[in-house]
């Protein structure tokens, strides 16, 4: 994805503009700032954000079957 | 009533509909039948010509993607001298032997790092655990390790095992990194294979006085042997393409790789463990974006060829040998 998406630092205002994505940002960014600066801080907080997300998202479907079970098995 | 509610059944044309009441002759009846067959069977065939097309479409697109990856790096691919030659940061004429090493030994030591744990978990999971909220907690936490994204446990394997434990950048990193990401998809794969085997197997077992470890050692992971096989070739196929996990863990330089010696604390010698690694996967990433060498789409394409004619070569070897097992234990 790093390799197609441009990588630009703006929010993106329509499908053919580029973009970057919490990845992209994190691959090319964590090698270049010292540990305990404040860039560096930031990159590890995008981190978490990609973490929490991903959670959500697992609780999401977790959710979403669990309630499609109970519906397919009955009382 | 019924005459609307014919009325509504003959308009969304349900097979078996009665013809409309009132219709005083045969041959209108018929006709009318025979419309509505004719409007099903083109239903029927415009589905499935659609269905078709699409994965038609899948077919084409992998197939061109795997010729053109091929077609544009056939160059470098048959090239020896690429194949064994020294990475060039500068230079033409790189090659990618360390690299090409380095993948092989981190598939291997990720694989006898993690499937006799993988073998562990998913016997316990099968055979041994009750069903109570312990194992639904385990379970869960195993499919949320399955779907991190990889760059979440590259920069977990950094923070732990680069920095914490001062391996530094290192193959162990790298294939301890990679294991947190095979061993969910390995436990699935024999978890699985072990629930396929029907119980008549494990009454038996119990049946001739062996314990439950015996039966599951000697009967039920003989008889499972070939999913088994054939999901690990598959994870192993996955797990030697992967970049993001290894770029903070097993590092990006590759330095010249000594065969004749075995000085395990020296940074040329293949064996050691703790010296940095940089895969094929991680050397496309890298030489597309920080390097210069002017014959960069050269080199980039043969890489990824050879990547993709690995990955191809995984694939098949899982299928044939998942075929060659489950013919011989039958």
């Amino acid at each position: 994805m790093q390799m197609v998406i441009g990588n630009a630092v703006q929010v993106p205002d329509g499908l053919f503009t580029p973009a970057s994505t919490l990845t992209s940002v994190l691959t090319m960014g964590i090698g270049n700032e010292m540990m305990g600066t404040v860039y560096s801080d930031v990159l590890w907080s995008l981190a978490l954000l990609l973490l929490a997300m991903s959670f959500v998202f697992i609780s999401i479907i977790h959710f979403i079957e669990r309630k499609g079970g109970l519906n397919a098995n009955g009382r | 009533m019924a005459a609307s509610v014919d009325k509504m059944v003959a308009d969304q044309g349900i097979v078996g509909a009665r013809p409309p009441q009132g219709a005083p002759n045969r041959a209108q009846s018929e006709k009318a039948e025979g419309a509505l067959a004719c409007r099903i069977a083109l239903q029927d065939t415009f589905a499935t010509g659609v269905l078709f097309a699409i994965v038609a479409a899948i077919c084409a697109l992998l197939f061109s993607l795997i010729a053109y990856i091929v077609a544009s790096g056939a160059g470098k691919l048959f090239d020896v001298s690429f194949l064994t030659g020294k990475p060039e940061q500068f230079k033409e004429g790189g090659g990618i032997g360390p690299e090409l090493f380095n993948s092989f030994y981190l598939l291997v030591l990720t694989l006898l790092i993690s499937v006799p744990i993988a073998l562990g978990g998913a016997i316990y999971l099968t055979e041994y655990a009750p069903k109570n909220r312990l194992t639904h907690f385990v379970k869960t936490a195993i499919e949320a390790l399955s779907s991190l994204p990889s760059i979440v446990v590259g920069l977990f394997g950094f923070l732990f095992f680069v920095l914490q434990m001062g391996w530094g950048f290192s193959i162990l990193s790298g294939a301890l990194a990679l294991t947190m990401f095979n061993l969910p998809i390995l436990v699935r794969v024999i978890q699985q294979a072990l629930e396929a085997i029907p119980n008549d197997q494990r009454e038996g077992g119990l049946a001739l006085g062996a314990s439950r470890w015996e039966t599951t050692i000697h009967v039920l992971l003989p008889a499972a042997l070939p999913a088994i096989i054939t999901g690990i070739i598959l994870s192993a196929g996955r797990v030697f393409g992967e970049a993001a996990a290894l770029i903070y863990t097993a590092g990006q330089s590759a330095p010249m790789l000594d065969f004749t010696s075995f000085d395990f604390s020296s940074a040329s010698c293949p064996w050691n463990v703790f010296r940095p690694a940089e895969t094929l996967a991680v050397h496309i990433w890298k030489i597309n974006s920080e390097c210069v060498v002017p014959d960069l789409d050269a080199v980039s394409s043969g890489v990824a060829a050879v990547l993709m004619v690995c990955i191809l070569a995984f694939n098949l070897l899982a299928r044939f040998v998942g075929r060659l097992a489950s013919k011989n234990t039958r």
